[in-house]
């Protein structure tokens, strides 16, 4: 058997390791073998990676208001703790007390009303028939997926390398800091990926293939083709697009393999707020445009860096939404130990962006235009009941995300909330879809809903393309009616997605918000882990189980024949300022002229990337 | 072997309304019949529980221990132990009242103590068929299954 003298077990400090070089022919039946027997020796162990204080309850103070307890792992020992979510000074916060490490607090939703209002939006998955692992151990420790997670994935990512040609001041999990080299065959991948479609009633059909930076894998695009062999309709690739500002040929063949959309850091429109990719980002755009294939913008937001162009960001989005499809923000997931007064210099929260774009459109985008995640449930729960099969629902937690849609005509921004009642139609839908489940004849639901859809939608109030027409009540129908999907570019057609994904840390983390996850990490070893576990606890999960299933940089090296810091990225500022697409990206979002040269090579330099010129 | 129930009570609203209680019995199988297993009554041990409460209900119902501290909740263990090496069927009755829905779910454990057979709340299929599936399973009269589930549903 290919997979029996395989195992490296360093039996000192228990890690497990595969000796990967020896796999760099194995099928992906190979690797399903060598996976089913690592998996276990991976599992965190109780006792060693955590322990259980569930005994003590945090106590609430003068003006605080309980809302709920939950567990919760300490940010210092893992061990799994109770915790308390409170209100106080209409915000809510978490607490939690770990016998060895005291009080922790955090602030869990800046707002307390949108809390209130995104929780009455909240609907459960029904689990999965299948899981990965057999139930173990308490939640986080027995990811995954296991018996009792609530969400089926929505989105699958796969790290295709740890290897990437920047080295921002804030990552650890690079190959150069991390001390390794993980990146899985093309078979291993083929492996994993078909590990994530396991899954019933509903596999998954959506990923996105991230890292590092996948990109400097030479064989992405044929990534991106296995993907598509194995049944995954939607494939995003995660990436700074720096390499896609040199390389308009990797776009087109890229678009041409099938990637649906690319999901591009972008942290702020001028170089202090974005020295990532703040010069190479217009050249992507137009190698985008070349290409045809649409991109996310991804600003992750500190509150004491960028928080305060969150608007600017939505504007750029919009300027150039003929290729932009979406912002999709992150509030920050604060990663490592960090004092609290440290942490509160960073921490924002879902609504506190909300209220600062609401502040930046000067109220165009209002706090009351977002809706949480779980909100659209009603929508896949109606097709479902009409079609009588499994259909993709978004049961995330409430608190971690929320999003909206917006059109731009005239210079005015105009959110979908203008014209359709948001609340109603959901509130419908979800009433339609219990009277189809209550056994009621489908065709008088289908007259009810043919009569009643256009009370929720003000044609004269909707963007000019959906208004001429009246073709929005003409794609609705088709959607609702008829079950017609493929009208829907049309409705999503110069708009803008705007979305909120707020990733956990140890700080704020809930459980709760861990067991309805949809956003999973497939690992090498065939365990498909909750977002929030495999970055949040990184030693029991991440870096765990890719160092198993790594090369040492020497034998990449020598495999190769690279060496791994030829590899980092020079930026050459005075050629990328100089080019036309500069200009013309930026043109009206900051003064472009009212930034010296120096400030850019500083801001570039500060953030860990070398200038040439 | 010995063997742990739970019943349980629970209402909640956040992150959602569940409104949820069940209550279990064991039964051993002698002689091709399903004989009740005698458990006792103690308190439920967050520390020692919570693992076999997730092992319970995450698969039945898709609840653990963390939904049910989310509000005001009453958990009860149950225990026993059995001498037979036999397969051992439980029987959990519900009542979730905010679906105004109730019925018997069941789970089967071998005599090695792994799982053989669990229902599941969302996906189960009929309870005729479910029925028929584990007097199957367990080489008895489906009569004899219909009667247990009987009782369950006259209690609840």
């Amino acid at each position: 058997m290919l997979e029996s003298k395989l195992f490296l077990d360093l039996k000192e400090n228990g890690e497990v390791r595969v000796d990967y070089k020896k796999l760099r022919n194995a099928s992906a039946e190979d690797f399903a073998r060598i996976a089913d027997k690592v998996r276990p020796l991976l599992m965190p162990k109780l006792g060693k990676d955590y322990n259980l204080y569930l005994k003590t309850r945090p106590e609430l103070r003068e003006g605080e208001e309980l809302i709920t307890y939950t567990l919760s792992a300490c940010p210092y020992c893992n061990s799994l703790l109770r915790a308390v979510v409170f209100k106080r000074d209409g915000k809510v916060w978490i607490r939690k007390v770990c016998p060895e490490h005291g009080e922790i607090e955090e602030l869990y939703f800046g707002d307390y009303e949108m809390y209130e209002r995104f929780r009455r939006h909240q609907h459960d998955g029904r689990g999965n028939l299948n899981t990965h692992v057999p139930l173990v151990a308490p939640c986080p420790y027995n990811c995954g997926l296991c018996p009792r997670h609530k969400s089926h994935p929505a989105l699958i990512n796969i790290v295709v390398t740890n290897r990437c040609d920047l080295s921002c001041f804030y990552c650890f999990f690079f190959a150069s800091r991390a001390g390794y080299i993980y990146e899985p065959t093309l078979e291993h991948i083929r492996y994993m990926l078909r590990q994530a479609r396991r899954l019933r009633p509903q596999p998954a059909i959506a990923l996105q293939i991230t890292g590092g930076e996948p990109t400097l894998r030479d064989d992405l695009v044929d990534i991106v083709r296995i993907a598509k062999e194995e049944g995954y309709t939607h494939v995003q690739v995660n990436t700074t697009g720096i390499k896609l500002a040199f390389d308009a040929d990797l776009a087109r063949r890229l678009r041409e393999a099938g990637t649906n959309v690319l999901y591009m850091s972008f942290d702020g429109v001028t170089p202090y707020t974005n020295p990532k990719n703040h010069w190479e980002v217009p050249y992507t755009l137009d190698n985008l445009r070349k290409a045809g294939l649409g991109v996310v913008l991804v600003p992750t937001v500190i509150k004491n860096y960028n928080l305060h162009e969150v608007g600017k960001i939505v504007k750029f989005g919009l300027k150039h939404n003929d290729i932009v499809r979406g912002v999709n923000i992150q509030p920050v997931s604060i990663t490592g130990r960090m004092p609290r007064k440290e942490r509160d210099k960073e921490r924002v929260t879902i609504p506190d962006v909300i209220i600062e774009i609401e502040k930046e459109t000067e109220g165009q985008i209002s706090r009351y235009d977002w809706y949480p995640v779980p909100s659209v449930v009603p929508i896949s729960r109606f097709i479902e009941a009409v079609t009588g099969e499994p259909k993709i629902a978004f049961t995330t937690h409430f608190a971690c995300g929320a999003a909206t849609y917006v059109w731009q005509e005239n210079g005015e921004i105009i959110p979908i909330t203008r014209f359709i009642d948001v609340d109603g139609l959901l509130k419908f839908l979800d009433e339609k879809a219990d009277e189809l489940e209550k056994g009621k004849n489908k065709y008088l639901v289908f007259l009810d809903v043919l009569v009643k859809l256009r009370k929720f939608v003000d044609v004269s109030k909707a963007p000019k393309r959906l208004r001429e027409g009246k073709r929005i009540m003409r794609l609705l129908y088709k959607v609702f009616v008829r079950h017609d999907y493929s009208s829907l570019g049309e409705f999503h057609y110069n708009s803008l997605f705007l979305g909120m994904m707020h990733f956990q840390d140890l700080y704020n983390h809930d459980v709760a918000r861990v067991m309805r996850c949809d956003i999973h990490y497939v690992m090498p070893d065939g365990r498909e882990v909750p977002f929030c576990s495999f970055n949040v606890i990184p030693d029991l999960y991440r870096d765990r189980a890719q160092k198993a299933f790594s090369y040492t940089i020497k034998e990449w090296e020598e495999m190769t024949g690279q060496k791994l810091i030829d590899l980092k990225y020079r930026r050459n500022i005075k050629k990328l300022l100089s080019g036309e697409p500069y200009r013309r990206h930026y043109e009206g979002l900051f003064d472009i002229d009212s930034i010296p040269y120096e400030d850019h090579v500083l801001a570039s330099k500060k953030f860990g990337i070398p200038v040439i010129e | 072997m010995s063997i742990k129930l739970f019943s349980f009570n629970v209402d909640t609203e956040d992150p959602r309304t569940i409104k949820l209680e069940a209550s279990g019995s064991a039964y051993i199988l002698k002689n091709r019949e399903l004989v009740p297993v005698p458990t006792t009554k103690r308190e439920f041990n967050e520390e020692q529980d919570i693992f076999d409460f997730d092992a319970e209900f995450g698969d039945l119902f898709n609840i653990s221990f963390n939904d049910l501290i989310h509000g005001e909740y009453i958990i009860e263990v149950y225990e026993g132990d059995v001498q037979a090496s036999s397969p051992i069927l439980k029987v959990y009755a519900y009542k979730d009242r905010v679906k105004g829905k109730s019925g018997v779910l069941f789970k089967i454990i071998g005599e090695d103590g792994a799982l053989i057979y669990t229902d599941n709340m969302y996906f189960s299929p009929p309870l005729q068929d479910r029925i028929g599936r584990i007097a199957r399973a367990l080489g008895v009269d489906r009569k004899h299954v219909e009667s247990i589930v009987q009782k369950y549903m006259q209690a609840i």
